[in-house]
């Protein structure tokens, strides 16, 4: 068993000789081989998939846990209890306006006039920014 | 204020440390500080971090017929810009996720440090992970460090735990205020354990503030959109960012003009001079050298021309000698005449007559042109209206004052017809909605008594549901404009004054002016709200955290806050935190906040202490461990989270069948 590993081993030696990269030499070669065969075996389909954290945590939901356990999920800030305070998108003074087409605080006169004539880009943008943008409205 | 120019430093490449004998044999930890913005990686024999590196990689993308791209890691990327769309992370918010990307930055790290041992890394490694990584994540490390790296031992720790304990701070009961990257958290610590039960995790960190100001700036300054890079943003912040202490006073003072030029920052952006436009004198000449080129090319043509022409009309006269000659119906002349294109004799001779008239021509040309004679025609100057203006004061004023109007008025006019456009383009506004009123009442099916059409105002209707009101901005009315806007430039100071700000010079169009904007990118940190975000910010989540203990212990907590990670080094960080703790604590009570030694590097160094520690290994997984107990097991030691194995009740092999007992026996649970 260990002979033919051997000769394995030799062989890849050979042939990773012959490409310019011979690179991470501290790599185990077993584990690359293995993640290769994982590649050939389905070439068409993309490589391995990670698991996001989204997907991760609901996973670690719906396990069973001990009453006690904190989890990643169960630190999660609360929300403010605060009112928000509003601030004019334009010039961020606080502000008590809100122009009634696009949304957008403003301070005072000059940036309402400067507001009628942003691009509409702009403005969604600035909404957007602030989590305000509702593209069906 | 001077004016300020931006660094745009670019990383340099990061250097091959030695792999000496002595330190192959030592088997000294290798330290990990993996954070979601920086890697820090050192020996623990060295008092910094050997290698410091932007946590990323920049992958080319795969193109078809073209070989792959060399994968940029870490400081490899030298202009981040550049490579942006291809920068990838191995972190979904602060938890590695990616394992094929944290692999490629191992490779970067081990090769960095020149290990040349063959299939594995003999080293100790201790690894900093989120507070309350998921086990599935650990597992996924644990695999790859164990089983790609072939890592003796692995030790993992909390980054700010690390950073606490190496300034000193062990067996009390403090807050940990932890400002990461894409997290931050606030974690209580009672009598030297973590209280995760009570911590808390705000999703905002470098990351936001960053972003927020990045944002920020290219909305106010849209022109600039593409010169205004996230890496530049984050220099901008760095540089001139601050956290205001009572942000809605300092507001104030940024309205007062004075404050305003006092604190306000002017970033010159790189640009370049676009070519000096000529003057009127350089470009008659260019003109004036145009005009003679073209002539001289005329004059080449004229000649080939003259050339073809003679030749054709010898074909010609030939050929008309030949049948002079001939009988008329002799084939031969027939065969000439239909070669030539020509069907009779008349219209030969028609053809001689005008390539002679033609020749003549030509000749006389190149002789006249010869003479010098031609003289090029300079394009008379357009004939501006004759104006006349009012000679006396007041009857140039009223004069002026009624240009104006009018051009007041086409300009309204213009800005109320995009006016409407712009409500009829959305759905909720009142014009579109009259609009659709006024369209539903015209397709309105029932018309017993219809007169519609009677009178003609009636017709007007379609005046009114149409998108443009029946008129649009006209040609003729944009000419009006300008020739208003002419004179008054030319005869109204007033009008000059008023326009004047548009013109800028290039250096003045490309500079920022970064006001409040200073405070206002971090001060998301302490108001999510501006970012939408509905979570409690910085100083509320901190209050909150202190509520949820009995007074006495919120004191001793109070007392010992400690503030880490490297935006804790913002100016005025910890000033607002004490600041919103006077509001919120307990009238006269004590508290105090300190920050960390370095926020940005304790974490490392306080993780290679504990690798340089007598009992590090015991604390440590080994490969037995990793292969006996599974990838998610870690041994817990001060700085550790706490291990939570997943529970034994499930089984992946089969579903376990649980009877719910009681009144309803039928009733029954699979858990996978």
């Amino acid at each position: 068993m260990s002979q033919t590993n051997q000769v394995q081993d030799d062989s890849n030696q050979t042939t990773i000789e012959d490409k310019p990269v011979p690179r991470f030499i501290f790599k185990n070669p077993d584990y690359e081989q293995r993640k290769l065969s994982r590649r050939s075996t389905s070439s068409n389909l993309p490589t391995k998939q990670w698991k996001s954290l989204k997907q991760i945590l609901s996973y670690e939901k719906n396990i069973p846990w001990p009453e006690d356990t904190v989890h990643y999920s169960s630190v999660v800030a609360p929300p403010t209890f605060k009112p928000s305070l509003k601030y004019s998108d334009i010039s961020r003074f606080e502000c008590n306006y809100t122009e009634p087409q696009t949304k957008l605080h403003y301070y005072d006169v000059e940036e309402y006039r400067l507001i009628r004539r942003l691009p509409s880009d702009i403005v969604n943008g600035y909404l957007s920014l602030r989590g305000a943008l509702n593209p069906l409205a | 204020m001077e004016l300020k120019v931006l660094k745009d430093i670019k990383t340099t490449p990061d250097p091959y440390y030695e792999y000496s004998d002595e330190l192959r044999l030592s088997g000294l930890p290798i330290v990990f500080d993996n954070g979601a913005w920086s890697c820090r990686v050192g020996w623990a024999s060295c008092d910094k971090p050997n290698l410091i590196f932007k946590n990323l990689i920049a992958k080319p993308r795969k193109e078809r017929g073209k070989k792959d791209g060399e994968t940029q890691v870490g400081n490899d990327i030298t202009n981040i810009e550049a490579v942006r769309f291809q920068l990838k992370t191995q972190f979904d918010k602060n938890v590695v996720t990616h394992y094929d990307i944290q692999e490629q930055i191992f490779d970067y790290v081990f090769s960095h440090l020149s290990i040349n041992t063959e299939g594995c890394v003999n080293h100790p490694i201790v690894l900093t992970e989120p507070f309350l990584n998921p086990n599935y994540s650990r597992s996924l490390m644990s695999e790859l460090l164990f089983e790609c790296y072939q890592v003796p031992h692995l030790c993992y720790g909390i980054d700010s735990l690390f950073s606490y304990q190496y300034n000193g701070w062990e067996g009390q009961s403090s807050v940990i205020i932890s400002c990461g990257y894409q997290c931050t958290h606030i974690i209580p610590v009672i009598n030297g354990c973590i209280d995760a039960s009570k911590a808390k995790r705000i999703d905002l960190g470098g990351f936001s503030v960053t972003h927020h100001l990045h944002k920020l700036l290219q909305l106010k300054y849209p022109a600039h959109m593409n010169t205004i890079t996230p890496s530049r943003s984050d220099e901008i912040l760095w540089d001139y960012g601050f956290i205001a202490t009572d942000y809605r006073e300092q507001l104030k003072k940024w309205l007062d003009a004075e404050f305003y030029d006092a604190n306000v920052v002017k970033l010159q952006l790189p640009y370049s001079v676009a070519a000096p436009t000529l003057t009127t004198e350089q470009q008659k000449d260019r003109r004036k050298e145009l005009a003679k080129k073209l002539v001289e090319m005329n004059a080449k043509k004229r000649e080939e021309r003259l050339v073809d022409d003679e030749r054709h009309l010898n074909e010609l006269l030939e050929l008309r000698e030949i049948v002079q000659l001939t009988p008329s119906d002799h084939s031969h002349g027939r065969e000439a005449f239909k070669s030539m294109g020509i069907n009779n004799i008349a219209a030969l001779n028609k053809s001689i007559n005008q390539l002679q008239a033609k020749i003549e021509k030509t000749r006389a040309k190149i002789l006249a042109y010869n003479n010098g004679e031609e003289v090029v025609e300079e394009p008379k100057p357009k004939v501006a209206k004759e104006i006349t203006v009012p000679e006396s004061e007041a009857e140039k004023k009223s004069w002026l004052s009624e240009l104006r109007k009018k051009r007041a008025f086409i300009v309204d006019r213009k800005n109320a017809r995009k006016q409407r456009r712009q409500d009829l383009a959305k759905r909720r506004t009142a014009a579109a909605q009259e609009r659709m009123r006024l369209i539903s009442e015209l397709a309105r099916k029932e018309k017993r008594d219809d007169d519609f059409g009677m009178r003609d105002e009636d017709w007007d209707v379609y005046k009114v549901i149409n998108k443009d009101a029946g008129d649009t901005d006209s040609e003729e009315e944009q000419e009006k404009l300008i020739e208003l806007e002419e004179v008054l430039r030319q005869h109204d100071p007033e009008f000059v004054a008023l326009n004047q700000e548009q013109e800028l010079s290039p250096k003045e169009a490309n500079q920022l002016h970064i006001g409040v904007e200073r405070m206002a990118g971090p001060e998301c940190l302490f108001q999510p709200s501006m970012l939408g975000s509905v979570q409690a910010g910085v100083s509320e989540t901190l209050n909150f955290v202190l509520n949820s203990y009995p007074p006495h212990i919120a004191q001793s907590l109070a007392s010992n806050i400690f503030v880490t990670g490297s935006l804790c080094q913002m100016p005025g960080f910890v000033e607002r935190l004490n600041k919103d703790l006077l509001e919120n604590r307990p009238f006269q009570s004590h508290f105090s906040v300190s920050l960390a030694e370095n926020p940005e590097l304790d974490a490392w160094s306080g993780a290679r202490q504990f690798a340089l520690s007598e009992n590090f290994l015991d604390f440590a997984i080994s490969q037995a461990d990793y292969q006996e107990k599974g990838g998610e097991f870690f041994r817990v030691h001060p700085c550790s989270n706490k291990f939570e194995p997943y529970p034994l009740v499930i089984s992946l092999d089969e579903p376990i069948v649980t009877n719910t007992g009681g009144g309803e026996g039928e009733d029954t649970v699979i858990l996978m």
